[in-house]
């Protein structure tokens, strides 16, 4: 389990897109099938630095990662629990396996969208940077997920897995069996 | 990646074809299947990044690629196992945006909202 602040997150996110720029920017993916693209990176610049170069594998093998996965999907087990402004039980967050896989592969395009209107001034806040994003680790495609779908102004949130998910109202099964009550009762 | 430009599509002979605008107004632009009861998980989805588990029987949706505006139009159903009185509809806590819309699943005969293993939406709207 991690937590981090959005800003801590903001940052993060904005260091992998400078990153995933870079890597656009002196490095080729050849290759027909985008799933198989990454698993080819050609460097196309002399310019790229030894960092640039490393963030090159980086990605390479964070594609070669999600090529593990079963194409189109990749099933994680990981949830994210928040408290949003209406104080009321956590909420939990469930990630899409297509959307985690088309993350983890790389070719996610963040379209330039009006996402809302902003509450004061009534301008229009957008979205997205029309960037194709590169292939992104799995906690990199958890943490883009938070940044992105989380609401605004929640700060308060936990990563954890399904064995840690918590009860919220009415979701402890009604119909189920204590097997070993009666060891309790033997015992006592 | 290059875009086919057209005003009809039609069959090989001719003999049929469709406006563009059926395509592209007329196509699902989202769609969802996931088991809403128990441990909740997305078992296919299109133009979905991530659901959000409210509570009981309430969902919110969020889009991967945001609409272009919120007059979308999304239908949902549900099925759980051998009850017959569940329904879905629109959760009304939830504000539709250009980023997601609610989901609500209740039973009719406690009026109470329940979670169910087969929840389907699909979303219409502007391409």
């Amino acid at each position: 389990m991690w937590t981090a602040t959005r800003e801590e997150l903001r940052l993060d996110f904005a260091m992998m897109e400078a990153a995933h720029e870079a890597f656009n920017q002196h490095f080729d993916i050849v290759g027909e099938d985008r799933a198989w693209q990454a698993a080819n990176v050609v460097a196309c610049c002399p310019e790229a630095t030894a960092d640039e170069t490393r963030e090159a594998a980086r990605i390479q093998a964070a594609a070669e990662a999600a090529m593990r996965y079963k194409a189109g999907s990749a099933e994680t087990s990981t949830r994210i629990v928040f408290d949003d402004s209406t104080q009321a039980h956590p909420k939990i967050l469930i990630p899409v396996p297509r959307m985690m896989w088309q993350l983890m592969v790389g070719g996610y395009t963040r379209k330039k969208r009006v996402i809302r209107e902003c509450a004061k001034s009534g301008r229009p806040i957008m979205d997205g940077s029309n960037e194709v994003l590169g292939p992104m680790t799995h906690d990199e495609a958890i943490q883009f997920l938070i940044w992105r779908d989380i609401p605004p102004g929640c700060n308060n949130f936990r990563v954890i897995t399904t064995d840690d998910l918590p009860r919220v109202a009415g979701s402890v099964e009604k119909g189920r069996i204590f097997r070993a009550a009666w060891r309790l009762k033997e015992a006592a | 990646m290059s875009t086919v430009r057209a005003d009809n599509f039609g069959n090989r002979a001719g003999t049929s074809s469709i406006p563009s605008d059926t395509l592209l107004q007329g196509t699902a632009k989202a769609w969802i299947n996931f088991n809403g009861a128990g441990t909740i998980a997305v078992r296919d989805s299109f133009n979905i990044s991530s659901i959000t588990d409210n509570g009981t029987g309430q969902t919110t949706v969020t889009f991967s690629t945001a609409r272009p505006n919120a007059n979308y139009g999304w239908d949902s159903n549900v099925v759980d196992g051998g009850t017959s009185d569940r329904v879905a509809n629109g959760r009304i806590s939830t504000t539709i945006t250009t980023m997601q819309y609610g989901i609500s699943s209740f039973s009719t005969t406690t009026g109470a909202f329940a979670d169910c293993v087969q929840v389907m939406s699909e979303v219409y709207g502007d391409a």
